[in-house]
């Protein structure tokens, strides 16, 4: 052995060899054979509650008059009529209006 | 005078010996994972296929019977899911032509239907699902399906006042909450 070494390149590769065997038997043990149907049953079972929820627990608080927009700037009148920003970022009835 | 390598009488060497015993191991648990993984990968297949089987047969259940709006209702688009119509399934169930095939079920398995929350576990649609699950079956899917039940077409007054929570009594009266349980299992 020359100085500095301490495992041979057959020792490396052996265990190189031994750790790729062991990770890919890991792999295949963590994959889930039956996911995909299980994911779609739960999100069956998701939309079934959903939907119930929808019809009998009132999933509006009120009936909207217009759609909601979602304005980055709100603007109003001010008392001499000019116009000046009132708000940012507010969930607003879309009869309202934004400026963008 | 000269080494010998070898002793009298041996044959193989000890390295040569531990490196097989090494081989015949590893050997053994690759054999050992291949038939554990086959094993499960066969058990998953047909749970998977009870189980696509078992959450079809549901949505043909629900969606054959659904609620349709009333009158001037139905013409808005609106399409109720989730809401099964009480009067629908009354004529579905007891139909001439009412087979395992009316819910997509096929040939060679088995089902048991019942409504969970209404009435208190009972059986449905004994006509084409006779008897529960026998004992020793081990594949069985079972899917669980709640929704909403309604008598005869949804007015739009219902349904807006129902979601809005503003109904004059209680929306329960109007959509009853309900749960079927669907199971299937390999004749």
């Amino acid at each position: 052995m020359r100085k500095g070494i301490i495992f041979s390149v057959d020792a490396i590769l052996g265990a190189v060899i031994v750790i790729t065997l062991f990770s890919a038997i890991m792999v295949l043990s963590l994959s889930e054979p039956n996911a995909g149907t299980e994911q779609a049953i739960l999100y069956t079972k998701a939309t079934d509650r959903a939907l119930a929820k929808f019809y009998v627990h009132g999933a509006l608080d009120s009936v909207p008059t217009a759609p909601n927009v979602n304005c980055n700037d709100i603007y109003a009148y001010g008392d001499k009529g000019e116009l000046k920003k009132d708000a940012t970022g507010k969930i607003v009835p879309e009869a309202r209006g934004c400026a963008s | 005078m000269e080494t010998k390598k070898f002793s009298r009488g041996q044959i193989f060497s000890l390295d040569f010996i531990i490196a097989m015993a090494i081989v015949a191991l590893a050997i053994g648990l690759l054999l050992s994972f291949y038939q554990t993984t086959a094993a499960q990968e066969k058990e998953a297949r047909v749970q998977n296929e009870l189980n696509v089987i078992a959450l079809n047969a549901s949505n043909q259940l629900l969606e054959k019977n659904r609620c349709s709006p009333a009158g001037g209702f139905a013409g808005q688009g609106y399409k109720l899911f989730g809401c099964l119509d009480g009067s629908k399934f009354s004529s579905f169930s007891t139909s001439a032509g009412l087979s395992k095939g009316s819910l997509m079920i096929p040939e060679g398995f088995n089902c048991y239907i019942t409504d969970m929350e209404a009435f208190g576990n009972i059986q449905i649609l004994s006509n084409i699902c006779p008897s529960d699950t026998p004992a020793g079956v081990t594949d069985v899917a079972s899917v669980e399906r709640n929704f909403v039940g309604h008598a005869g077409d949804v007015t739009k007054y219902d349904y807006e006042r129902c979601v809005a929570g503003l109904y004059p009594l209680d929306c329960a009266g109007a959509f009853g909450q309900k749960t079927i349980n669907v199971k299937v299992w390999k004749a």
